[in-house]
């Protein structure tokens, strides 16, 4: 099953603007893919389960708290998705 | 007939922390004519910390909006009126408790006195009973009612007065404060001090929590305690827990940490508020700090966080943090705390040593959850530890009850059998 290539950022990019509304898409997209997201965006620890929950609610892919680190990234986030998301 | 059992209630504007001295009305949500319930929202005020969403504790239909979007307004005015039914005891002017009581200093009665954070959180008439008739026994005396000098000005926010202070109170120590000696025995409500307006939010923020701070370090003799905790066992649950739960339903150890806090300061000494004299509460009003992208801190308030599982934490944390964030809290969110927590252990550092928020008498604060080699059973492995430390104001607690409620919390995290841990198991068990 083909995945369409975009769709993996899409889906973080909207994730991390429904929980943190203050974030704008911009500051997502100019990220550097290999810029710790957490520390960037100012993101913490709840910030990161709330994202988790909307990627849950957005996809139905359940991110388990082992999985956590691949959203570190963009870079790595993605690759996550889209290896789960492939199925 | 409808005319005699209906009374008019006045809708008025609630301190929103103890530190509040005016807000400006942002909109209305109700219109003239709607029927409210306890609890509903009814208006969003602009206050220095965060537009808040103010709900009525009285059922009642809206018979009129006195303040206009726009007006800024002392704390205590008349935002609105509502009729109730008779059933709801508004006491008319007739009634004894409308005489004036000039000797009781802070008129609330005793109830209120017990525990004047009630009024706010619980389902319980009387205690809104005793507190509008509190503040109505102050208003014939309107401003002149006391003098205005430094030690009133200190009086006037004292925990008893935040919650129900007489109209004029409010620009009085808004004047007070910035040094403009207004009168406020000429009879007539000076002018609000406008928290100046050309200023951002975040600055208008800032320079409030400056304030406060610099009260607090000038007027509280602070101790500092640290204690050291072994996470490993709670962690290990929560993690099982976690693993296999979906998203929504995962708890942080940021609300496992709470629930502890919130457990052992129940009936302790350190929970409860200072400014002359002690002020006991039943409750633990558990402030939270929260760090706001861009540098600002919110500390919006669990009410009554030692009656909440531990689930019931975490799902009223999540949201609370989330309205933080937004800048748009609820009055619920800002009752009156009576302890705050900071957790700075997601920025990595070890310990904070943080400034008690007065009227508080204690601020609890965690470092990171790292793995430290430990010494258990004679013999070095690795454990995750947190450190707690404790900031007290030693004028109402000294070190040995400061230790006694960092004991009690380390137990309750680090027991097999504590009350935190069995919280974790319950969890577990509603996983299978």
């Amino acid at each position: 099953m083909t995945i369409d290539t975009a769709r993996p950022f899409q889906l973080i990019l909207d994730a991390i603007c429904q929980v943190a509304p203050d974030i704008e898409p911009s500051d997502v997209t100019d990220l550097d893919r290999n810029d710790l997201i957490r520390d960037a965006l100012e993101l913490d620890s709840m910030d990161q389960l709330n994202i988790a929950e909307a990627i849950h609610e957005r996809c139905g892919l359940n991110i388990a708290e082992s999985d956590y680190y691949h959203m570190d990234t963009l870079a790595s986030f993605e690759d996550y998705l889209r290896e789960h998301l492939g199925d | 007939m409808a005319a005699e059992t209906s009374a008019t209630i006045d809708f008025n504007l609630p301190s929103l922390g103890s530190d509040m001295e005016a807000g400006t009305v942002i909109e209305w949500l109700v219109a003239v004519g709607d029927i409210v319930h306890k609890g509903d929202v009814l208006v969003r005020v602009d206050t220095e910390k965060a537009d808040i969403d103010v709900e009525t504790w009285q059922d009642g239909a809206i018979v009129e909006i006195v303040a206009e979007p726009g007006e800024t307004l002392a704390v205590g005015s008349t935002l609105a009126r509502l009729a109730s039914n008779g059933s709801i005891s508004t006491t008319p002017p007739t009634d004894s408790v409308a005489t004036p009581r000039q000797d009781q200093e802070p008129a609330l009665t005793s109830e209120a006195i017990k525990d004047p954070f009630a009024a706010l959180i619980l389902d319980d008439e009387e205690n809104m009973r005793a507190a509008s008739s509190a503040k109505r026994s102050k208003a014939p005396d309107g401003p002149t009612a006391r003098p205005l000098n430094m030690a009133a000005i200190d009086t006037a926010v004292s925990p008893r007065m935040v919650y129900w202070p007489s109209p004029a109170a409010g620009p009085a120590i808004a004047a007070g404060r910035a040094g403009q000696g207004v009168s406020a025995t000429d009879g007539e409500s000076p002018p609000i001090t406008p928290s100046d307006r050309s200023l951002s939010r975040s600055e208008r923020r800032q320079r409030k929590l400056a304030e406060v701070m610099a009260r607090s370090n000038r007027d509280i003799p602070h101790f500092y305690l640290s204690r050291q905790i072994d996470l490993t066992l709670a962690l290990t649950r929560l993690s099982a827990h976690n693993e296999n739960a979906e998203p929504s339903a995962r708890v942080l150890p940021a609300a496992l940490l709470l629930h502890a806090v919130a457990t052992a300061a129940q009936g302790s000494v350190v929970n409860g508020q200072f400014d002359d004299e002690p002020v006991d509460s039943d409750h633990v009003h558990l402030g939270v700090a929260v760090n706001l992208r861009g540098g600002g801190l919110a500390t919006p308030v669990i009410p009554a966080s030692e009656t909440l599982d531990l689930s019931d934490l975490m799902t009223t944390l999540k949201a609370m943090v989330a309205r933080a964030k937004a800048g748009r809290m609820t009055s619920r969110d800002m009752t009156p705390a009576t302890m705050t927590v900071t957790n700075l252990g997601d920025t990595g550092v070890d310990r904070v040593f943080g400034v008690i928020r007065p009227p508080e008498r204690a601020l609890v604060g965690f470092g990171a959850i790292v793995e430290r080699p430990t010494v258990v059973d004679g013999v070095c492995v690795p454990r995750s530890i947190v450190d707690v430390t404790l900031a007290a104001d030693h004028r109402v607690v000294n070190g040995h009850a400061a230790s006694l409620f960092l004991s009690a919390v380390a137990a309750l995290l680090e027991d097999d059998t504590g009350s935190t841990a069995l919280e974790i198991n319950s969890h577990l068990e509603g996983d299978t």
